[in-house]
């Protein structure tokens, strides 16, 4: 079940981030380790997505840094952070609409591209190698996430489900070291919340680091070897699923909110 | 001296007619996020209005020219908002989420008004008789009858703007759709109702911009081309959707062409005023006001 | 994958091409040859303005860069008394160079600004070539800018006296366009080109340097646009600020948007029936905005992918009806 701990892989140190006069996010710490699944929870507006937004450059912070692995990325581009190996997902269904989930996959393959506008263009016998080889990676993604008989469906007409599954699965494609899933059972029936957390286990077997934020408790706590819960911003405890359900400031935050 | 105080004069005139302009395009924009590239159409509309109802007196019921003027002034709001609040109702309110296909669509319906005054009134410059005798003296200087209305008339039109947008209910209303559109539907407000009159006082404030310049220099089909493109600077240094920034960018562009107009040349203006517009959008594209997005 | 279709299509597309090749020979009066030329012209313009549409935004400047290869190429004729055929390829390298470091500051602005920007831009050198007389000519613009010189093909002298070889090459830049437009849609440059206006948050997410597509996108654009300016500064042998305004760049995009901009035959569709109606109706002349504003309003109202899309939408509205 539990990994034995490896290193550190995202560390959040003294994290802050203030909105005019609100504090979303107060001096956070969280360390990730290595093939752990670390859960983050809280209730609504506690400032879990707010850490997703920081840790992966789509916000800046007031105050504080994160590294990855060895490098410093507090103030990088979410492009850089992405070729990094940090990869997130998100709360709504951001997906290319109006791309097949084929096309959709192709485009979280962008970092493993390895050709530049000259060689894409005048498309010798090699660079139609890398493509092919970037089309069956894509394609082995699209069956990782049980997705391989609406290859050709635009994503726009897929059940909300499949759409969450391919989020998932756009963000893997790049081959992350530590992936984000920001509420991945959102709005899904029971049987889409098994299919799920059967492919993060998979994700997690496969070596990646996960870090997730969610709402129901059944999933966090079947899923998570680490969880943190954030209120107003603010850490209040950290801990393993066992010690996290005991904690009597976890259950006054929820007061007593039941999934 | 003479100079400076003519320069003087002409910035102020020029700027109130640039913040009635700004005024409509901040409503429109700020209240159903519409770019109206048309808007100076309808300034050119109500200048062409103007024309027909007090110098080819349509519709007229013969008096003093000023009367007449002032009746004429009038009609042609009417008349421009009424064409305006159609054009939004039946094409703009289609379109209303695909911001691009709105710009797509104003450009369009640009050329339609352009080429339609072209065809309806001709190429050549319409003239307008004076409605005004007589001048007010300002030391050496003497200032027409036309542009003292102007003057007098955009500060009073803008005065009875504020004083609607920020006392009337339907001012509340419309500043209320401007804040949420949603929020403002749950409060029981009509939203299509308010759009229009949005829309109807916008394409109003602009055709009586046209209307008061058509005395001072003349009507013709293409003079809503370069006072647009003026008055979206003066929208954009006061951030698009601010009544209050519209008012002060509208002086500092009309202050500037004024000056920069008579010690340098329009060209060099025109060059100053682009250049300005170009440096807000780089370093603040949300101008003095705005709010981001 | 609809390969009978394509097929069918492509071969159209050849014959098409091969017919416009034979056409000078049928064909021998100069003014229908001069429309020819300049719907060849205007679709190289209005493809290059379909590369930024793609990304998602609404390029005011293009006419300008237009205006940058036309005044380039023909003061590097000029004063510098280069051939044309180094002249056109510079101007079209000029154009992109410029657009380059213009493109990153105003790219990252959004929908409605950018547009106003690329117009204050075009403006802005409107004003320049209207001052500097000394540089540029002043309002009447360059004029006695000299024809392509003479070349050598196959044995053949081919002297740029007439429009022939005028239109030869117009349609051999348009084929070269195409071919190009046509192998970026397909290219991975151009998949992701194409995201980015979906979702530019997913597209950073994955590790699209977003601003670098965006600006290459508007430096091919501008490349073209650069091109089409010095050949047509060439052709008509002067330079005129007023053939450079946004209102010219206002024509390229509703070209594109009523051929339809999902494909490359698009906008040339867009052009030759615009243009060729526009000609048809010379008489009635100055109802044409109207008319073209109108078509504009309809097609984005009723058929959106443009008219390259209304087969597909005539079939679908007719398939339905069958019960």
């Amino acid at each position: 079940m539990t990994e034995k701990n490896g290193d550190a892989l995202l560390k959040i140190d003294g994290l802050t981030k203030l909105f005019g006069g609100l504090a979303a996010v107060q001096k956070f710490n969280l360390h990730v380790l290595e093939g752990q699944i670390q859960g983050l929870i809280g209730p609504n507006g506690a400032g879990k997505t707010t850490v997703f937004n920081l840790a992966s450059g789509v916000l800046k912070p007031t105050r504080g840094q994160i590294f990855f692995g060895d490098h410093e990325i507090t103030r990088l581009a979410p492009n850089r952070i992405a070729s990094m190996g940090l990869v997130r997902t998100f709360q709504a269904n951001v997906l290319f609409q109006d791309f097949t989930v084929m096309e959709n996959m192709l485009l979280g393959c962008h970092l493993h591209t390895g050709f530049g506008f000259w060689r894409d263009m005048l498309n010798g016998p090699a660079t139609r190698r890398k493509k092919a080889a970037i089309q069956q990676k894509a394609d082995e993604m699209v069956q990782f996430v049980g997705l391989e008989n609406y290859r050709a469906e635009t994503a726009k007409n897929l059940a909300h489900g499949h759409q969450r599954a391919l989020g998932v699965g756009v963000a893997l494609a790049s081959d992350p070291k530590l992936l984000m899933l920001d509420e991945p059972v959102s709005g899904m029936n029971l049987e889409e919340k098994e299919s799920m957390m059967q492919l993060i286990s998979r994700i997690r077997d496969k070596g990646i680091t996960v870090l997730v934020v969610e709402h129901d408790m059944k999933v966090v706590m079947g899923l998570c070897d680490r969880i943190a819960v954030l209120n107003f911003g603010n850490k209040i405890a950290e801990g393993t699923p066992q010690e996290i359900q005991d904690n009597p400031e976890v259950i006054e935050a929820y007061l007593g909110v039941e999934q | 001296m003479e100079m400076l105080i003519q320069t003087l004069v002409n910035g102020v005139m020029g700027s109130l007619i640039l913040i009635l302009i700004a005024s409509g395009l901040c409503l429109i924009f700020g209240i159903m996020h519409i770019v109206n590239f048309a808007h100076g159409e309808f300034y050119m509309l109500g200048g062409f209005g103007a024309w027909l109802f007090f110098d080819r007196q349509l519709l007229s019921f013969g008096g003093p020219p000023t009367l007449r003027y002032l009746w004429a002034i009038i009609l042609s709001m009417i008349f421009v908002a009424f064409l305006g609040i159609i054009v939004e109702k039946y094409i703009f309110r289609r379109f209303r989420d695909d911001l691009k296909a709105t710009i797509i669509v104003a450009f369009g319906i640009m050329m339609i008004l352009q080429a339609s005054a072209l065809v309806g009134f001709g190429a050549t410059d319409k003239a307008f008789g004076s409605p005004f005798s007589g001048y007010l003296s300002l030391g050496a200087i003497a200032i027409s009858g036309e542009r003292f209305a102007a003057i007098v008339c955009g500060v009073v039109i803008i005065i009875l703007m504020y004083f609607f947008i920020l006392r009337t209910r339907l001012g509340k209303a419309m500043r209320a759709v401007a804040q949420d559109t949603e929020a403002a539907l749950v409060q029981g407000i009509n939203i299509n109702v308010i759009f229009s009159l949005c829309m109807g006082i916008g394409c109003a404030l602009a055709a009586v911009g046209g209307a008061l310049v058509g005395p001072i220099f003349y009507v013709n089909a293409y003079m809503g081309v370069e006072p647009i493109m003026k008055a979206f600077v003066v929208v954009i240094l006061g951030g698009l959707g601010s009544l209050p920034g519209a008012i002060l960018g509208g002086f500092i562009i009309g202050m500037t062409e004024s000056f920069v107009t008579t010690y340098l040349g329009s060209h060099m203006a025109m060059l100053a005023v682009f250049l300005l517009l170009i440096a807000i959008l780089i370093f603040k594209p949300t101008g003095f006001f705005g709010h981001e997005e | 994958m609809k390969n009978k279709s394509f097929g069918f299509k492509a071969a159209l597309v050849a014959l098409i091409i091969v017919l416009c090749f034979l056409a000078p020979l049928v064909v021998k009066d100069p003014y229908l040859l001069h429309i020819a030329i300049t719907i060849f012209i205007w679709s190289v313009l209005t493809l290059g303005i379909r590369t930024t549409l793609i990304i998602g935004h609404l390029n005011a400047a293009q006419a300008s860069f237009m205006g940058m290869g036309a005044y380039f190429s023909a003061l590097l004729a000029m004063k510098l008394k280069l051939s044309f055929w180094i002249c056109l390829p510079a101007a079209g390298l000029g154009a992109a160079l410029l657009s380059l470091p213009l493109g990153y500051p105003i790219l990252r602005l959004k929908g409605a600004y950018f547009v106003m920007i690329t117009f204050a831009i075009t403006e802005v050198f409107r004003h320049i070539w209207m001052m500097w007389k000394s540089l540029f000519g002043g309002p009447q613009g360059l004029l006695g800018i000299p024809r392509p010189g003479k070349i050598e093909l196959a044995g053949l002298t081919i002297a740029f006296t007439s429009k022939v070889p005028f239109y030869y090459l117009a349609l051999i830049l348009l084929l070269l366009t195409l071919l190009i437009m046509y192998r970026l849609d397909r290219s991975r440059m151009g998949l992701t080109m194409r995201a980015i206006p979906q979702t530019e948050l997913l597209a950073e997410s994955v590790g699209v340097p977003v601003i670098r597509y965006k600006v290459m996108a508007f430096v091919i654009g501008s490349f073209f646009a650069g091109l089409a300016g010095s050949f047509w500064a060439h052709y008509f042998t002067y330079a005129s600020p007023w053939d450079f305004t946004w209102m010219n760049s206002q024509y390229m995009l509703m070209y594109a948007v009523i051929g339809g901009m999902g494909t490359v035959l698009g906008p040339i569709i867009g052009c030759v029936v615009m243009l060729g109606l526009d000609e048809l109706f010379r008489p009635f002349k100055q109802y044409m905005p109207i008319f073209m504003g109108a078509v504009l309003i309809i097609v984005l109202l009723y058929v959106p992918g443009g008219l390259i899309a209304l087969p597909q939408r005539l079939r679908a509205t007719f398939s339905r009806r069958k019960p």
